[in-house]
């Protein structure tokens, strides 16, 4: 379906200042909806189609984003709404996703994340903690992330049982998240000068 | 919450990551969530840290030779980084490039620390040395050049991987060969082609004045301008291609959005996914679509009325009677529907396509490129022209020798294959109802490009075939217009087939006939195409050809 029959719609068309302004906006906070939808949706291609489809649909409805208002809020708003239309297209698919009224309940604890800036702290944490991974399991994350590897692959690779796999995973995911809580718990009891 | 509750809710947002939670596990942990508010927070807290995985998570493995471990649970003592530091930026590079086109699969590959042979970078002396610029000054980087690259004039001397960089200001010419550029930060990775003449303006900015640049850009470089005939070209996180020859410039949009200057310093206009703009210096831009990104329609894929020894193919549409909404957010896939019923009773039950109308019988003659033509010529008269299609292909095959045999394939739209009756491939498109509503185990391999998939070419599970003939099912088809494209090939275990430069085997195509002179010298165009533009690869080894038993 690459064509299509009918007009192509007009082109959007804004003035340079309000194009720079949504660059600008959106570059700022490219990352945290990056987060954001990743966190909600899996797998990660489908996060990355409602990703570039809510910047497609943010750029689309700029003209009603009033400058100086809160982008972030805007946004996030925008990416829910693709998150939700999307869900309840997938509904067939994805039998172990979480029930609409959960996904509320966790946006608006990640609007809260958002606006206390919590995650800051959180990602620097993470990233110390993944340097303390044995190559091994290194090595296991990155199948697992950066490859996107099925777990049934990450098995064939790693001449483990799936069962096994989704075992390590849990062991390697507990133990980044206890370390990142002492990571912040530290953090917390260090005295300010 | 109870440190026992805190690690039910770890055990149970792991396996609901790797979608492997139960139905009892489903049930407490939404009973957790919904119940609970400091497991929401602890919840979104894991969703956070396996987002940030996705996106980033080997920042930091860079400069770790001294750290002390203490995950206790894991055993790890003493830990010093591993020998091949990946930088995020690197990383992200490699995602990156998974999801976007073809030509992207380059930077997987270069990114991952091992020198190409294909590095043809003079190591003549007196030339511009790698580490004449200050690192802090450099905002490009050289990943690959074949060629002589000149830079401000003078040769550039080869360095190491990642450490020949460029500054603002900096012009490069090079007029033959390939060029490969990822620029910092922004992580914007480009390819460049002769004749070109190009200047670095910054982490965010070129500057073309001649040859031909394909980009792809994350979203951390949205924004990424180009300068061509005195307008600037920004992008909104995409991939694109910018040529500019004798004052005349094109830009091609292959995924996302782009937005370029309508005049000189004017109003922006937004391009989307397969549009194409073309302006001279001075003149307004004029829009155009182009199908397929200029995929090769061959003349061989005409379809051909059912014949003796061919793989028999049904072709449905709906009524010309039948009206169906033509837009819709998301598109729906009123065709793919009707098949579901039929793959799930294992191609049995012809039930769900009683009020589908049936077009001319055609021959199977492989899939491969765009096959806009199928529909005009397998509709009747009483077959609606605008809407969706499917062609069911059906017959008793057998393998060429036995062996254990997967298919690869994808298609826009929708491209199943079933052996036996049991699904064993689904190549279609993320939006279709096949994809969405069927649970056929396959993989995507976004690092092998596909002409027509951004997420790379998918696979099917491995099956075990012998002397004995197996029925095949294969369902093609397309959810509402004329633009349709697939590619449907074999892989045997075990067999060697030759690679591309980037990595990817040239598996065969599935073909249950030989083809023809013309048609073989069609699809070689094809596969040379496929090849020189990153796009893909197949082949048509002596030998590979399944027999269609009556």
């Amino acid at each position: 379906m690459q064509g299509d029959e009918n007009q192509a719609p007009d082109p959007v068309v804004h003035s340079q200042e309000r194009t720079e302004e949504f660059l600008r906006l959106l570059t700022e906070h490219d990352r945290i909806f990056s987060i954001y939808v990743t966190g909600l949706v899996q797998p990660l291609q489908d996060a990355q189609d409602i990703l570039q489809e809510g910047k497609i649909v943010m750029w689309r409805h700029f003209d009603k984003f009033k400058s100086g208002t809160n982008f972030r809020a805007w946004g996030r708003k925008i990416l829910l709404r693709q998150i939700l239309a999307y869900r309840r297209k997938m509904k067939h698919r994805r039998h172990g996703q979480l029930n609409e009224d959960i996904l509320i309940m966790l946006d608006a604890e990640m609007d809260s994340a958002m606006r206390e800036k919590r995650w800051v702290e959180r990602e620097q944490a993470l990233r110390e903690c993944l340097r303390k991974l044995k190559p091994e399991q290194r090595e296991l994350i990155e199948q697992r992330y950066r490859d996107e590897a099925s777990i049934e692959k990450i098995s064939r690779h790693t001449d483990k049982s799936e069962t096994a796999v989704y075992q390590l995973l849990y062991r390697i995911r507990k133990a980044l998240q206890d370390c990142v809580q002492l990571t912040l718990n530290e953090a917390d009891s260090k005295p300010t000068s | 919450m109870t440190p026992e509750q805190h690690k039910q809710l770890q055990a149970l947002a792991s396996a609901y990551l790797d979608d492997h939670l139960s139905g009892e596990e489903h049930q407490a942990l939404e009973s957790m969530l919904r119940d609970n508010a400091a497991a929401r927070r602890a919840f979104v807290d894991m969703l956070h840290d396996h987002a940030v995985l996705h996106w980033e998570y080997m920042e930091s493995d860079r400069d770790s030779a001294e750290e002390v471990a203490f995950i206790s649970e894991l055993g790890v003592e003493d830990e010093v980084a591993s020998n091949q530091p990946r930088s995020a930026l690197q990383t992200w590079l490699a995602i990156a490039a998974c999801v976007a086109l073809s030509l992207l699969a380059l930077s997987l590959i270069f990114s991952l620390g091992e020198k190409p042979d294909s590095l043809q970078l003079s190591e003549a002396t007196g030339t511009r040395a790698a580490s004449d610029t200050a690192e802090a000054d450099l905002v490009v980087y050289l990943t690959r050049a074949e060629g002589e690259l000149l830079c401000n004039g003078e040769l550039q001397e080869a360095g190491q991987q990642g450490q020949v960089g460029f500054k603002p200001g900096d012009t490069l010419t090079l007029e033959r060969g390939l060029l490969e550029l990822d620029f910092r930060d922004s992580d914007v990775h480009a390819i460049a082609v002769p004749p070109l003449k190009m200047t670095v303006l910054s982490n965010m900015a070129v500057k073309l004045d001649r040859g031909e640049l394909k980009l792809h850009v994350p979203p951390q470089g949205v924004g990424f301008e180009v300068e061509t005939q005195e307008r600037k070209i920004i992008d909104l996180g995409t991939s694109f291609v910018v040529s500019t020859v004798a004052e005349q410039s094109h830009i091609l949009v292959l995924d996302g959005k782009v937005s370029v200057e309508d005049t000189p310093g004017g109003e922006q206009l937004s391009l989307e996914k397969g549009e194409v703009a073309s302006f001279r210096r001075g003149g307004k831009v004029d829009i155009r679509r182009r199908a397929l990104e200029g995929l090769p329609d061959l003349a061989g894929n005409t379809p051909l009325d059912a014949r003796p020894g061919s793989l028999r193919g049904r072709f449905f549409a709906f009524a010309n009677t039948t009206k169906l909404p033509i837009k819709t957010f998301p598109p729906e896939d009123y065709m793919g529907r009707h098949f579901v019923p039929l793959v799930e009773s294992g191609f049995s039950d012809e039930g769900s396509l009683a009020d589908l109308v049936e077009g001319h019988t055609l021959a199977f003659n492989g899939i491969a490129g765009a096959h806009n033509k199928l529909a005009d010529y397998a509709r009747t008269s009483e077959s609606n022209r605008y809407y969706p299609w499917m062609v069911w292909y059906q017959g008793q095959v057998k393998a060429p020798k036995p062996g254990r045999y997967r298919f690869w394939g994808y298609a826009d739209n929708s491209l199943l294959v079933a052996i036996n009756g049991k699904a064993v491939l689904n190549g279609s498109r993320f939006d279709t109802a096949l994809r969405e509503e069927l649970a056929v185990k396959s993989e995507r391999h976004p690092s092998f490009p596909c002409f027509n998939a951004t997420a790379g070419i998918a696979s099917g599970e491995w099956i075990e075939l012998g002397n004995e003939p197996v029925r095949i099912d294969i369902l093609f088809g397309e959810v509402g217009n004329r633009y349709t494209s697939g590619i449907l090939m074999i892989e045997r275990e075990g067999e060697q087939y030759s690679h591309t430069y980037w990595g990817q085997p040239r598996w065969p195509i599935f073909l249950t006939e030989k083809p023809d002179g013309q048609r073989a010298a069609e699809l070689k165009q094809l596969n040379d195409y496929l090849e020189n533009n990153l796009k893909g690869s197949f082949s048509i080894p002596e030998g590979s050809i399944w027999r269609v038993v009556e």
